[in-house]
């Protein structure tokens, strides 16, 4: 039998370095079994809620479910119950137009975002009413006044609803405000879906386990809050381009272009016989930081009004009912899911809508009362 | 003598794979001597070279760029036309054509020869002495259905400052509607964002190109597919014979009917909500494919409905360009020259001058209601 010191050394590193990769090769085969029999037959999938859309860049996958925020998007990929394509008779529909603050990224179930509790707080309201209220959550995350306003074009109309709320501004102050290029149809910053670039080394289940835990294409250690930036946003990530230098404030043509999305729901919301309400949003006060965000926040929340004024359209200005504050808001701009957040936002949008008799007319202006599609 | 060595089972898999591996390489050696890459390798076909994706309208036209000699030429902001300045110059109609190929004009060999370019023309002389110019742009892009223009319209046309504003739209909603098993109102059962324009990785290989030519792309280095157009890369691939058809055609000819209607009624509010003077037209379709001829002929009456019932002057060319073979190349496209494009320009031309839209929008503009 030879003894360890007849071994060359270069014998002895080769046989550790075949040791070591044995080893390992080892721990990815079994990790990469566990992982299979872990998530069941399907194998180990990317958590992705979302998929590519041709007109809008991306819209949530149709019943799936985000289980880190409870979400669950029924047949139409709405955050709420399934509901009828044909309204059902008797009844009015209001749609609620916007981004994660209408989507409610802090509400810990469907039924606690603010079209949720709204829809509870009007019924309530119109309980002796001969019409039955439907409100319908077709906020989606990071959209902007746009991607709203196609939305509606063209697959919200067919829901045939009486009325339809807008809330957007800062969505679209977040295109506006990075340095660049900017131009009118948001496709400067916007990119259709499409996951992001899986480094290499995340093809290892080990490596993955040890070192990606926070990245979101992260197949083995799926992250449970996967950030849709890098994949909607053109690169290099927007984000750090706002977080480096952004603008001071916004131009004339960004107003413009938020301005005319707005007058133009409005006009599309008006030739179909359903009203439209605008709102405007809070945002943290970042004066201490330069203050670009809550100024380009105010511009567009001013243009919201001035459009609502001269277009004769019902306004509810959020942002004055319920300015940012650290006990009603989770993070800049999102309202934590308690009585005092989410449930006051839905109070003071269910509010704007019964002072400004905005049921009563759409059950006024329905064709034949019997919900008949338009 | 030598004991005989016991074979392992990896060395079995080993002398398995090796023949097949050394078996394809020489076939691709081989192939790689007698099959020489296509004359058009390295050349990707004409209108890859002019179009890239976009976010909201699947695909939009590269800026500056020609498709080929002669054919289209792209302006600075994308569309088949001449240069023109973003704000309007003062005392000027603009007339804004949006739609598909037709508008397009596909088959005409020049920007000067599509039906916009007549129509500017024949809309010159007719207002020669008048105190306005008139400029008509050319906004219409192939293969985008009733949608497209509508978002190109109200994302990126209004900064134009149009006047005027006509869609000519309905055969390529037929396709989203009776080309796949199931329908969805917003186009996203057929349509996707414009796929990458460069061969797939397999198709490097001469083998392969060979074994699956009936999928090769039109980028593939040694069988491109000419039939692949951009028709194929922004669409899903259809099934129109897939026994899972849920939809009767009389279905699927009423649902591309109503979201056509939709999506010209929002046309007409969004325009009317900026000033503009909205035009709505109808289109051909040859007897060909008698299935879309009265599916098309379906939307157009929708088209005619809504015309009438929001007050919009209505070009039906349809009905006073029916198809023939003289003047067809297609069952949609007319043929390059005066009695085709030059036809369909003078009756645009014919059809806003009897309605008074010329003098309307000299209104407007001496109000100064189109000051966007």
């Amino acid at each position: 039998m030879k003894r360890l010191s007849d071994i060359s050394l270069s014998r002895k590193l080769a046989f550790s370095c075949a040791a070591v990769v044995l080893a390992w090769v080892l721990v990815e085969i079994e990790l990469l079994v566990w992982g299979w029999v872990a998530s069941g037959e399907s194998g180990p999938q990317f958590p992705l809620l979302y998929q590519a859309h041709p007109y809008r860049a991306y819209a949530p996958v149709p019943n799936r479910v985000d289980r880190a925020r409870e979400a669950r998007f029924n047949s139409f990929g709405l955050r709420g119950p399934e509901i009828a394509l044909q309204k059902p008779p008797n009844t009015i529909r209001v749609v609620c137009l916007g981004g994660s603050t209408t989507f409610g990224n802090s509400a810990s179930s469907n039924t606690r975002t603010y079209p949720a509790r709204m829809e509870r707080l009007l019924r309530e309201h119109y309980r002796e009413a001969p019409f039955r209220i439907e409100v319908i959550n077709a906020g989606v995350g990071f959209y902007s006044s746009l991607e709203s306003l196609i939305d509606f074009e063209t697959r919200l109309l067919d829901l045939s609803p009486g009325v339809a709320v807008v809330h957007h501004g800062i969505n679209d102050g977040w295109f506006m405000l990075p340095r660049g290029d900017f131009r009118s149809d948001y496709s400067h910053a916007r990119r259709t879906f499409g996951p992001p670039t899986r480094k290499w080394w995340l093809y290892s289940p080990l490596l993955s386990r040890l070192f990606g835990r926070q990245l979101g294409t992260n197949l083995y250690v799926p992250n449970p809050n996967p950030s849709l930036v890098s994949m909607i946003f053109t690169p290099p990530d927007i984000a750090d381009r706002v977080n480096r230098r952004p603008r001071s404030q916004l131009e004339p043509p960004m107003v413009a272009a938020f301005e005319r999305n707005l007058r133009n729901f409005i006009s599309v919301a008006r030739a179909n016989g359903i009203i439209p309400v605008l709102s405007t949003q809070s945002f943290i006060d970042d004066t201490s930081a330069g203050g670009h965000w809550i100024g380009a926040v105010r511009r567009l929340n001013a243009v919201t009004l001035d459009v609502a004024v001269r277009e004769s359209v019902d306004a509810i200005d959020f942002a004055r009912f319920l300015p940012w504050n650290p006990d009603d808001y989770d993070d800049v701009c999102h309202l934590k899911d308690t009585p005092g957040g989410l449930g006051r936002q839905a109070e003071i949008f269910a509010r704007g809508l019964i002072e400004g008799r905005v049921l009563e007319r759409a059950w006024e202006q329905q064709p034949a009362r019997s919900g008949k599609k338009r | 003598m030598t004991e005989r060595r016991k074979t392992t089972l990896w060395q079995l898999l080993g002398f398995a794979c090796l023949p097949v591996a050394a078996l394809w390489v020489s076939v691709e050696i081989v192939l790689s001597i007698c099959w020489l890459p296509s004359p058009q390798a390295g050349v990707p076909p004409a209108f890859a070279v002019v179009v890239k994706p976009h976010p909201y309208r699947v695909y939009a036209y590269k800026s500056g760029r020609t498709e080929k000699a002669g054919d289209g030429v792209y302006n600075s902001v994308g569309f088949r036309d001449r240069e023109f300045a973003e704000q309007k110059p003062p005392h000027t109609i603009r007339i804004i054509c949006l739609g598909g190929s037709t508008t397009y004009s596909l088959g005409a060999t020049s920007n000067s020869v599509t039906y916009p370019a007549y129509l500017q023309r024949f809309l010159r002389q007719r207002y020669a002495g008048a105190p306005f110019d008139i400029e008509v742009i050319n906004a219409g892009h192939p293969v985008y259905s009733s949608l497209e223009p509508l978002i190109l319209f109200q994302t990126r046309v209004l900064d134009f400052s149009p006047d005027v504003a006509i869609l000519m739209t309905g055969v390529n909603d037929l396709w989203e509607a009776l080309k796949y098993a199931t329908f969805s109102s917003d186009y996203s059962h057929s349509r996707h964002t414009l796929g990458p324009l460069r061969p797939a990785v397999w198709e490097h290989s001469r083998l392969l190109s060979l074994l699956l030519a009936r999928a090769t792309s039109p980028f593939n280095p040694y069988r491109p597919n000419p039939d692949r157009n951009l028709v194929h890369l922004t669409h899903q691939p259809w099934y129109d014979t897939a026994p899972s058809h849920t939809l009767t055609i009389p279905l699927r000819e009423a649902k591309c009917a109503e979201t056509v209607g939709r999506n010209a009624l929002s046309f007409v509010a969004v325009a009317r909500g900026n000033n503009v003077i909205p035009v709505i037209a109808t289109e051909t379709f040859g007897p060909q494919y008698e299935v879309f001829a009265e599916a098309l002929e379906r939307s157009n009456e929708t088209l005619r409905t809504i015309a009438s019932s929001q007050s919009v002057v209505l070009v039906d060319v349809a009905r006073a360009m029916p198809w023939n073979a003289e003047q067809y190349f297609d069952a949609v496209h007319l043929r390059d020259g005066s009695e085709t494009y030059g036809r369909m320009g003078k009756l645009f031309a014919d059809a806003l001058a009897k309605a008074g839209v010329i003098e309307q929008a000299a209104r407007n503009l001496n109000r100064g209601a189109s000051v966007h």
